[in-house]
């Protein structure tokens, strides 16, 4: 992989006074960690910069942060971006990454940077609830338009039925498992 | 005057229904409903080597043209009205065949939260498959089991 | 904050010629092979004004089930998010696990995944250019493809046991051996192929109604395959001389040699529909070419290494990447070093992206040509939808 600590620390170099934390350093994949006002800032200087020029993406992904109590209750702790950049000549890349908060996260669309950015945005908005502010087409794009909760999210409950279909199935085995002999 | 063993060979007696039935198996047209995996499946189920249409099977691409819808793989919340649009768009009588276990159970996929748990929750069903895929000869298999199905039915009485 | 559907309508601006338009599903069921995609076309005559995909019917949600097994029992999911190259996925998932965790794999074990991805990736490309033969009405290439594919998929199952959705890789190797009378059998088909694949080209590569439907349609230029990260075939046929098989070097790819293919405009503009199939069809002779030398270098050895039943992976994230045959695979892997799975898996797919190009390119395109071009990138539902 193409990952390196160097291209890392000249991309923090690159972009200040804007703050950024490289984390995981020894590991094989480093990450300049930014805050999520400066992500439209940090990418566009990426892309520009004459001796960075990061100019495809590879993904953008989204976690559900949470911690689990002893009894088993899940508290949320906000959510997490990646953003993986790389250079189109020898395909060395960067990785970028943002923390948002739990109530309303948002942060900066950067369709207009990348084309293909706006179909990784709108299976985040979908899946965990993540706005990107200033999109050309934030809507739902793998679920049903009609669909409520954001299924990625560690905390969602599955409904009982979606428009008339059930959404279990009866055991048909059940009189002959072992715990009912 | 006794016709005892006069008739030559190339005359047979027998009733209509058999031969309604017989006729009606031999030409049983499917519409190619390939969701997922199990569709790579049915197109080498067409293909040369275990041919589907040496039984008189030809695929269809519309349900207005078919006889029996082969489904062929996992179905979703979003594409499940879509199913149900096209199978009241066939006429009757019509026959399902439901192909590998997503489309039984739910099958891998069972505890997804965008799956419908059997294609039966949707539409009635006449031969369940299973398979993760099936081969190609387990669908001929079934499509003979349908055959069976077919000739034993009593297509004229009400 | 909520968005609704008529502040989206609103932003996105209407380009309509002559105000005539009709609107036409091309639905979710269509007989071409390309699984479950609609197209929403706005059509003014037989000239597309305006075109939105619609995706999702094939939304199998196979990032959440991989938060509640294993990491050695998430293996056959990996087969169904590209169900035409299912060792290409293994492989890939098998390789970003191990890479986090450290785990090592034995010399015949990669050398017999890399003999699986190669073969998959024959097959693979037979289907692609198959199904682009049929979508412009050419029935019989594709029943030519599909007798490959059929001798094909005996040899798989003598290597891994199923015809399809192979679950052949584990964490630390693969799951059975082969001894040598199937690397007999292997090169007795592969002296075969090389014929075959003279004989394809002369059946519908050079026949001139094949290249005036492909010719010049869809034209994608090296930038604009850049800014809508296409990847794999795809960009190679834009002239982007890119395959992360030489630039992340993984498994033992250094050391055996084979060309990057790129499209060179053969009979039309360079990025065009004919060299995105051209590129494909070359790739099936390095895949042959890289069989052979995979078979001369083959050693005795173990296939699997030792690994630890509850498998826990050190804390952080990792996104690793493959060159699987519609594009760069990526897996993104996030561990929160105490429990026995994983805490997220992200799944990049080739053909997600393929997608973003749509709303651009169909502007202008008459219908026929829409099928053309949606042939030519090779994409398959299941990668879209996962």
């Amino acid at each position: 992989m193409k990952y390196s600590i160097d291209i890392c620390e000249k991309l923090v170099q690159l972009v200040s006074p804007v703050s950024a934390e490289i984390i995981q350093r020894e590991s094989k994949m480093p990450i300049v960690k930014i805050s999520a006002q400066e992500v439209r800032k940090v990418i566009q200087i990426a892309v520009s910069n004459p001796g960075l020029k990061f100019n495809f993406l590879n993904n953008i992904s989204g976690t559900h942060l949470t911690e689990i109590s002893e009894e088993g209750d899940i508290k949320s702790r906000g959510f997490a971006l990646l953003y993986v950049l790389s250079r189109s000549d020898d395909f060395s890349s960067v990785v970028i990454g943002v923390d948002l908060p739990d109530l309303n996260p948002s942060v900066d669309s950067i369709d207009d940077i990348f084309g293909s950015a706006n179909w990784f945005e709108r299976e985040i908005y979908d899946l965990l609830g993540v706005v990107f502010n200033n999109s050309c087409d934030l809507r739902r794009i793998m679920l049903p338009d009609d669909w409520v909760g954001h299924p990625l999210r560690k905390d969602f409950q599955e409904k009982s039925s979606y428009n008339g279909i059930p959404t279990t199935r009866e055991d048909e085995l059940a009189a002959v498992r072992v715990d009912n002999l | 005057m006794s016709l005892y063993q006069e008739l030559p060979d190339n005359v047979f007696i027998t009733s209509i229904d058999d031969v309604l039935g017989w006729s009606r198996k031999h030409s049983l047209w499917w519409m190619v409903f390939g969701l997922a995996c199990c569709s790579i499946e049915l197109m080498h189920t067409g293909g040369p080597r275990a041919d589907i249409e040496r039984f008189g099977a030809a695929p269809r691409g519309t349900p207005r043209q078919s006889d029996l819808i082969i489904i062929a793989g996992t179905l979703t919340y979003k594409m499940a009205s879509r199913l149900k649009l096209l199978y009241e768009q066939m006429a009757e009588p019509r026959y399902v065949i439901s192909m590998g276990s997503c489309s039984n159970c739910g099958g891998l996929f069972s505890s997804a939260y965008s799956v419908v748990k059997g294609v039966d929750q949707i539409i009635p069903v006449d031969i369940y498959l299973q398979g993760c895929p099936p081969r190609p000869e387990a669908l001929l298999e079934a499509l003979v089991a349908l055959q069976g199905k077919v000739q034993k039915e009593k297509f004229l009485r009400k | 904050m909520n968005i609704t559907q008529e502040d989206i309508r609103s932003r996105i601006e209407i380009n309509s010629i002559s105000g005539n338009e009709i609107e036409v599903n091309m639905g979710p069921h269509h007989p071409s092979t390309h699984g479950v995609i609609r197209f929403i076309l706005h059509l003014d005559g037989e000239i597309v004004v305006r075109a939105t995909p619609d995706v999702g019917y094939l939304h199998r949600s196979i990032e959440k089930i991989a938060e509640k097994l294993p990491y050695s029992a998430f293996m056959p999911y990996t087969d169904r998010v590209d169900y035409v190259a299912p060792v290409n996925c293994n492989v890939g998932y098998a390789l970003a696990v191990e890479t986090m965790g450290n785990l090592e794999v034995p010399e015949r074990a990669t050398w017999l995944r890399m003999l699986g991805m190669e073969l998959t990736r024959i097959a693979s490309h037979l289907l692609g250019v198959g199904a682009l033969t049929v979508d412009l009405g050419a029935y019989t290439p594709f029943v030519h493809a599909l007798r490959e594919r059929e001798y094909i998929f005996d040899l798989m199952e003598i290597l891994t046991g199923t015809r399809m959705n192979n679950n052949y890789v584990r964490l630390g190797g693969v799951c059975q051996n082969v001894n040598d009378d199937f690397f007999e059998k292997l090169s007795k088909y592969l002296d075969h192929f090389v014929l075959f694949l003279d004989e394809f080209e002369r059946l519908i590569g050079l026949n001139k109604i094949f290249i005036e439907r492909l010719k010049g349609i869809g034209v994608v230029k090296a930038e604009e395959a850049i800014h809508f990260s296409l990847s794999g075939p795809n960009l190679r046929g834009s002239g982007v001389q890119i395959d992360l098989r030489k630039t992340d070097n993984y498994c033992f790819y250094d050391q055996l040699a084979f060309d990057v293919v790129v499209g060179k405009g053969k009979f039309g503009v360079v990025g065009d529909s004919y060299d995105r199939y051209d590129v494909r069809i070359e790739e099936m002779k390095q895949s042959e070419k890289l069989l052979r030398q995979i078979l001369s270098k083959i050693k005795e050895g173990e296939i699997q290494a030792k690994i630890p039943k509850k498998l826990i992976l050190p804390e952080g994230e990792l996104y690793h990447r493959t060159e699987a045959p519609r594009g760069e695979l990526g897996f993104h892997i996030i561990s929160d070093g105490k429990s026995l799975t994983p805490y997220r898996v992200k799944i990049r797919t080739g053909s997600f992206t393929a997608m973003t190009t749509l709303s651009d390119k169909l502007k202008g395109m008459m219908v026929a040509d829409v099928i053309a071009y949606f042939a030519s990138l090779d994409v398959v539902a299941p990668e879209v939808d996962r």
